[in-house]
């Protein structure tokens, strides 16, 4: 499966004193026909739209076109630290040749967000330019190239952004989204082509990968890691008819490993730990983007949070939310 | 039905500790495909 979930969690694990932004990605490259996807036949443009959210607050504020796509992972989207920024990727577009087609793309657009948002900037990685994380400092990126089976390296400084370094995550790995840890200096990447994680570390500008790899069920996708302890990552071998997992990764010592792993039903195509590290929310497709014939079909996405104690993944609440 | 099957909205939720609770939907009209907030 390589939908993208099409409902998305804004959610304040602590009640935010003020709105916040979030960045959202639109695309229209790929719609569903009863469980099937389709390219539409007069697709609307790509676009980015900015987003106030907080206590009682969910309001949009500006949309301007710029290349994205449905498919990859959630985590296509990228805020600066400062909040001055995103980067947001373009994984697929649709074939100038054939417009019935999504091809894979590289594109990778720095887009300044105040006063309004603009384009000023667009580089270019690996082909099928996926997950993107910036790290704490807002000076360095990377993004995860699922076609190129590469990780890019980029430097931001304000308004420009350039390409660095690229390591290979090795033929048919597939790598999805990264995730920086230890303030910047090592990140993570899925690897939903070949089942594995890569540890990557970062330093003078350079990219590099650690022999060691760690196991996290099969294909492991979406990728979150705050509060310095702990990553989460979510598989979606399932494709909507067999139940996927969520893994724990314990980021202490020189190699992080794998220390629990739970089942959270289908396609948990979206993770997020909250800034702390104490929480993780997963929404989950529930087969909502399945054929009405299925036999995991669903009307409705699933919404869970789950607590990290002691090393354990501890399931605290679970919501009905829109479907895929 | 296509384009009947997907929701294209955003929604916020809030977790008081205990449970989820539902806050805002906000409707796009179009395919939302990735999500980033300012850390």
């Amino acid at each position: 499966m390589r939908g993208t979930l099409l409902v998305f969690l804004a959610m304040a694990m602590s009640a935010p004193a003020r709105a916040e932004l979030a960045v959202v990605a639109l695309s229209d490259e790929q719609r569903l026909d009863d469980g099937a996807q389709v390219v539409p036949a007069h697709p609307q443009p790509d676009r980015v739209a900015t987003v106030a959210f907080g206590p009682g607050e969910l309001r949009r504020l500006a949309t301007i076109e710029a290349p994205t796509s449905v498919i990859g992972p959630p985590g296509s989207v990228a805020v600066t630290p400062d909040g001055r920024h995103a980067l947001v990727t373009d994984a697929r577009t649709i074939d100038p040749a054939d417009p019935t087609r999504i091809v894979p793309s590289d594109a990778v657009t720095l887009i300044a967000l105040t006063p309004t948002p603009h384009i000023v900037a667009t580089v270019h990685v690996g082909a099928g330019a996926s997950g993107v994380t910036i790290d704490p400092s807002g000076r360095t990126a990377l993004v995860a190239s699922r076609s190129a089976n590469s990780v890019a390296l980029l430097a931001l400084d304000g308004d420009t952004v350039r390409l660095i370094d690229t390591v290979s995550t090795g033929p048919g790995s597939s790598p999805a989204q990264p995730a920086f840890f230890d303030a910047g200096r090592r990140a993570l990447v899925t690897r939903d082509g070949d089942h594995r994680v890569s540890i990557l570390s970062v330093a003078d500008g350079h990219l590099r990968t650690m022999p060691e790899t760690i196991v996290a069920g099969l294909r492991p996708y979406a990728l979150s890691a705050a509060g310095g302890r702990y990553a989460v990552t979510a598989t979606m071998a399932g494709a909507g008819r067999d139940v996927d997992s969520l893994t724990l990764i314990d980021l202490a010592g020189s190699t992080p490993r794998a220390v629990d792993s739970v089942g959270v039903g289908l396609t948990p195509e979206g993770v997020a730990m909250s800034p702390d590290g104490r929480l993780v929310a997963v929404t989950v497709n529930n087969g909502s983007n399945d054929a009405k014939a299925a036999p995991g079909y669903h009307s409705f996405g699933l919404l869970q949070v789950w607590a990290i104690e002691d090393g354990r993944l501890v399931k605290r609440a679970e919501a009905r939310m829109g479907s895929w | 039905m296509t384009e009947a099957m997907v929701e294209q909205q955003l929604e916020s939720w809030r977790f008081d500790g205990r449970m989820l609770v539902a806050d805002r939907v906000l409707p796009l009209g179009e395919g939302p495909a990735g999500l980033g907030v300012a850390p």
